[in-house]
């Protein structure tokens, strides 16, 4: 096994709950600040930390709008995030082909 | 950190973006539907007046059907508009969640068709057919959001309520008379509220 790829690993999706969000919005590119609370469990705190840190490595955007008079918090996926999740994915997935191998 | 860890990793990716895919599903509009077709059904027989045992049993298997097939209808709708897969490993989890409890109410209905109509009771039927709904809700509520889970207990309770009160003097209107209206609550009213609440507060994401 190569520990060169696992140093590899991006930081900032590396763990657990940013992992996370960034599959939920890689799935379907956006989804509400609500949402990804409700489908993640978490707390308003925890998911704000998270989402701020997924926002200033520029992995995730922000917009804030109103839906029947309602407040709206929509998460969004960004070109550079959905390209480092990729990079993400196929570095796992590189690790456990390479693990099977030598299995 | 070792090859079983990225495995693990990435079985966690592959289930949260399915979820997201069901997530996306807009459930606001299937519930008012289901919700709409149950109220309006209830309403129908009555004024027809299709009241009593010989009529309830397969009078509500037959307005099961047809909401089912409207709810396919309506997934497969907004499957095609996202242009997603509309048999997708996650519609099929939640389809498999669902159906053995499905399945058994098929089976009670059918059952009761089987006993002659003086044996017959429409507002025990209509007791087990929401409990086992709400097992079925409570199921699928593992794949998709919390909320689901909560609306399974409700028709759970909700139905052992009519179950265990039905017989007590003071709740006498849960007879054969009302067993359509307590259908009509319970698989309209309880799925439009459900609608409804969903819409105001939860559901960002329908498909255009």
């Amino acid at each position: 096994m190569n520990a060169d790829s696992f140093q590899q690993l991006d930081k900032v999706i590396h763990e657990k709950n940013r992992m996370a969000i960034m599959s939920l919005l890689a799935a379907i590119q956006e989804m509400s600040f609500t949402d990804i609370r409700e489908t993640l469990n978490m707390t308003d705190g925890n998911l704000i930390t998270h989402i701020r840190t997924l926002q200033k490595a520029g992995y995730v955007s922000v917009s804030k709008s109103f839906k029947e008079k309602r407040p709206l918090t929509t998460c969004r996926l960004t070109t550079e995030g959905s390209s480092a999740f990729s990079g993400y994915v196929d570095l796992l997935e590189g690790i456990v082909k390479q693990a099977r191998k030598i299995n | 950190m070792n090859a079983n860890w990225a495995e693990e990793n990435l079985k966690a990716i592959r289930s949260l973006m399915e979820q997201a895919r069901v997530y996306r599903r807009a459930m606001a509009p299937l519930a008012l539907l289901v919700g709409t077709m149950g109220v309006v059904a209830a309403g129908v027989a009555q004024a027809l007046g299709c009241v009593g045992p010989e009529y309830f049993a397969v009078y509500w298997l037959g307005v099961a059907v047809v909401s089912a097939l409207a709810a396919l209808l309506l997934i497969r709708r907004q499957a095609l508009k996202s242009d997603e897969e509309f048999w997708s490993p996650p519609t099929r989890r939640v389809a498999q969640a669902m159906l053995p409890m499905l399945a058994a109410g098929l089976a009670l209905g059918l059952f009761e068709l089987l006993e002659e109509t003086g044996a017959r009771n429409s507002a025990r039927l209509a007791a087990f057919w929401l409990i086992l709904y709400g097992g079925a809700l409570h199921a699928a509520g593992f794949f998709m959001r919390r909320g689901i889970k909560l609306l399974g207990w409700i028709y759970v309770v909700f139905g052992s309520f009519i179950l265990f009160f039905s017989r007590i003097e003071p709740l006498s209107f849960i007879n054969e008379n009302t067993a359509h209206w307590l259908m009509g609550f319970g698989f309209g009213a309880i799925n439009l509220a459900y609608g409804v609440y969903l819409k105001l507060t939860l559901e960002p994401l329908e498909i255009e």
